[in-house]
């Protein structure tokens, strides 16, 4: 995937003011990610979790889910850590639920839904698991009005992105990529800066074509450090 | 293919109308043959052609052709699978027969072999793309031309084998539909349809398959082959690299679309390769986080 170091994003620069917000993440952002068809080698859970998922439930207090994308989680260690932080008093992911819309709101995610699902491989009629879980967390986010949406998957950014001229009705929303919350982990984290590094390498630097493509790490950190020179 | 269903003088005409303006609009005039141009009408159509071998457990394939249409908004979408395991000349008939649903607006179809019987738009679209790929005046003025007369019914097997060889070889169209078209025109009587249709045309060493080879080796092998091809147009594949360029599909994606039809991005330029020494520090790298967990 692209690194895009041309301009600002809104949402990261008022996530590092205000980190309390609430932020919907992909089941991607929660599942260690397996390149292994390129780099013979998966990223283990417990590294995953040592180097990415504690740090952000670590520094984002209201991380969130919607209930389509609980069902994408099949590895039992992945299952486990979700259930862990949603059952934690106070909770530490909270979950989406379309059972809590009402009416009104209901009618409005069905029509994002419709607007959405043609652009990816999710159908309605037949509910199937493909591109299930972002559309119904696109749809329930840009209905309660909740603004943030991490994701790792460069077909839901690109429904954000271009919901002007697709429009997918998600104008209010706002995508958020691992790359930017890497950043802001390195420069919130003093903890293990080698090991973001590796993550970065691992999802941005890895083929010959995203080295020709996408930043190494030193340049990328000093790219985002002109964006967000306050941060 | 049932004969008890017959269709009217009426509708014959009707085809034939459809065939010639069809085949009017899209450039070919008079005794021009279609043959291989049938697959650069699909791209002038904007219809993707998806090829994919599909073999059956019998002797039949397990379909010869489907037509899917979409209409998403204002924009159109219409695709042809086409099985590639069935002979190359039945794939042209096949994708002729589907270009019929696809002018008449008959919808999204799946063309099964078996399920074509007593079905009159199925008969209807196999005569129109018989008479698509060579149209019923067209092999008149040929026999006239050849024979000096428009029956053939006097004429020996032989005679007639030859003719067939080279019509194919020309209008690329199958054996047993050549056949279906002389008898149609009640140019050959029952008994030499008969005769003909019992004839193994698939067999390169018999009488037909010598003859054949003999013409025009190189196009009658083609022909009666199963291309067993994986593939679609460049034109297709083309959309497929655009949208890994746009950012619509990742590189996961990419390469396995690209796969479907034996295709790899390193064909296109895009080395996705890992380097040996990243893929060593990984492997490093993760070998002392199990260290620092044991």
């Amino acid at each position: 995937m692209k690194v895009d170091l041309t301009s600002l994003n809104p949402a990261l620069e008022s996530i590092f003011s205000n980190p309390n917000q609430i932020i919907t993440l992909d089941a991607n952002f929660l599942i260690p990610p397996d390149r292994s068809k390129y780099a013979k080698i998966s990223f283990d859970f417990e590294a995953f979790k040592r180097i990415w998922l504690d740090p952000i439930f670590e520094a984002f207090p209201n991380l969130a889910i919607h209930e389509a994308v609980y069902d994408e989680f099949h590895s039992t260690s992945v299952k486990r850590y979700v259930d862990t932080n949603i059952n934690a008093i106070p909770t530490k992911l909270i979950v989406h639920k379309d059972s809590s819309l009402t009416l009104e709101e209901r009618m409005l995610r069905s029509s994002i839904e419709e607007k959405i699902y043609p652009l990816t491989k999710y159908d309605p009629m037949l509910d199937n698991r493909d591109d299930r879980g972002e559309v119904k967390s696109l749809s329930y986010i840009a209905v309660k009005g909740l603004p943030y949406f991490a994701a790792h998957d460069s077909n839901a950014i690109k429904l954000i992105e271009k919901a002007e001229e697709w429009t997918t009705g998600l104008d209010n929303v706002q995508a958020i990529q691992m790359y930017e919350i890497l950043f802001y982990l390195y420069r919130t984290n003093n903890r293990d800066k080698k090991s973001l590094r590796m993550l970065y390498k691992y999802q941005y630097y890895l083929t010959k074509h995203e080295k020709n493509t996408n930043p190494e790490w030193g340049q990328f950190i000093e790219a985002m450090e002109f964006l967000y020179p306050v941060a | 293919m049932n004969h008890s269903l017959v269709l009217s003088e009426i509708q014959l005409e009707e085809i034939r109308k459809l065939a010639e303006k069809t085949r009017h609009s899209l450039g070919f005039v008079g005794d021009t043959p279609i043959a291989n141009d049938i697959f650069t009408i699909l791209d002038n159509e904007g219809i993707l052609l998806l090829e994919y071998p599909i073999k059956s457990d019998g002797e039949n394939p397990a379909f010869s052709a489907a037509l899917m249409c979409s209409k998403k908004g204002d924009k159109e979408l219409a695709f042809i699978g086409l099985n590639t395991a069935d002979y190359f000349d039945k794939q042209i008939f096949a994708i002729a027969h589907e270009l019929y649903h696809f002018y008449t607006k008959t919808g999204s179809h799946l063309s099964r072999p078996s399920e074509e019987d007593n079905d009159l738009v199925e008969k209807t679209a196999n005569r129109f793309a018989a008479e698509f790929l060579l149209p019923e005046n067209t092999i008149r003025s040929i026999i006239l031309k050849e024979f000096k007369i428009s029956s053939l019914e006097k004429k020996q097997t032989k005679t007639l084998l030859r003719f067939f060889a080279r019509l194919q070889c020309t209008w690329w169209l199958p054996f047993r539909s050549l056949v279906k078209r002389l008898k149609e025109i009640s140019a050959i009587s029952d008994e030499q349809y008969s005769k003909l249709f019992a004839i193994n045309e698939r067999d390169m060493d018999g009488e037909y398959g010598r003859i054949g080879r003999a013409i025009n080796e190189d196009v009658f092998l083609k022909l009666n082959k199963a291309t067993n091809n994986i593939g679609t147009s460049p034109k297709d594949i083309e959309i497929i690299i655009r949208n890994f360029e746009d950012e619509l599909i990742d590189e996961d994606k990419f390469t396995n679309t690209l796969a479907l039809f034996n295709k790899n991005p390193d064909d296109f330029g895009y080395e996705f390769e890992v380097s040996d020494e990243d893929i060593e520090e990984f492997e490093e790298f993760f070998n002392e986080e199990v260290g620092d967990e044991s």
